[in-house]
């Protein structure tokens, strides 16, 4: 604090008026006491800041969950599903690992160099006209 | 109960008479305000459970009190203004005459100050609270206590310049 502030500090507050005491006290006495609330339970107190939003909560919930339920395939349609048995997962493996292998094994190969398109007809052709001309 | 709350008049009440008149610069509300409190302990004493801090915990108190009365005025802005006009003495009168002008003119100042950084400037002067504890009365952050407080200083030192110059020649 500076020395303006403490200049303010100095200045003494002025007191209440004596008489108030009694006045004040007297109609305090007077004043109806108040039930204390009751402390409410520890569920309703964790729901007591927004009971109506934990209610819409509640409620959005348990209409998801009967949508699921509702949804569900009936058990008739369930066991009409083939069960998928062990043997069966094992073969589509097998397969699968052979069809992966082959794909390897087509790209690991050298690739052929293409090859000369033979036309010998023509060729020979051009030869035997060349032979000709010579002649 | 008359038993504590005399105790707690004899202890309390003039701090909280220089805040509420401070807060209001009315006398009559002030008196109304200051009732109201001890007969809001009277009949739910069960408030005082677990304070631990009295002082405090009063001010708080009138100062709801006061905030409520004037939301009922319905005037809130008008009343303040009616309050920070009437600048009733806040100071007990000095014998010497020079320092009943700068009371005079400090009573002024503090009602030209917005009510927000009055209390504040009141706590911090004359109740002597740490920010912090102003915070917890008032219900805001020790920065905003302290910036309320600054703009408060700042202002009254400025409208109190004349005098102060004065007094520090003397």
């Amino acid at each position: 604090m500076n020395e303006f502030e403490h200049l303010l500090q100095r200045q003494p507050l002025r007191r209440a008026p004596s008489e108030w005491r009694r006045e004040i006290l007297d109609a305090a006495r007077h004043a109806q006491p108040e039930e204390k609330p009751s402390e409410l339970p520890w569920w309703l107190a964790w729901l007591w800041p927004s009971p109506v939003a934990w209610a819409c909560v509640a409620c959005a919930w348990l209409l998801v969950i009967g949508l699921n339920i509702a949804s569900r395939p009936a058990a008739s349609e369930t066991a009409a599903l083939a069960p998928i048995s062990a043997e069966g997962i094992e073969a589509a493996l097998i397969e699968q690992r052979r069809l992966v292998q082959e794909l390897f094994r087509a790209e690991n190969e050298p690739a052929e160099p293409p090859r000369r398109r033979e036309t010998p007809g023509a060729c020979n052709g051009r030869t035997s006209q060349t032979q000709t001309a010579i002649a | 109960m008359p038993a504590l709350l005399e105790r707690l008049y004899d202890k309390h009440a003039q701090s909280l008479f220089a805040f509420l008149l401070g807060l209001t610069r009315n006398e009559t509300d002030t008196r109304d305000l200051l009732q109201e409190v001890f007969c809001k302990l009277a009949s739910r004493p069960w408030l005082l459970d677990g304070v631990r801090d009295e002082r405090s915990f009063l001010l708080r108190l009138a100062r709801n009190a006061a905030i409520d009365l004037m939301r009922r005025s319905q005037a809130r802005e008008k009343k303040f203004d009616a309050f920070s006009g009437e600048a009733p003495r806040l100071f007990e009168e000095s014998a010497d005459p020079d320092e009943q002008n700068f009371q005079r003119a400090l009573e002024e100042a503090l009602g030209a100050l917005p009510p927000e950084q009055r209390e504040v400037a009141h706590l911090k002067l004359w109740e002597g609270a740490t920010f912090e504890r102003i915070a917890g009365i008032l219900g805001i952050s020790p920065n905003t206590a302290a910036s309320r407080y600054r703009y408060a200083i700042d202002k009254l030192r400025g409208l109190l310049r004349p005098l102060y110059e004065e007094i520090k020649t003397r």
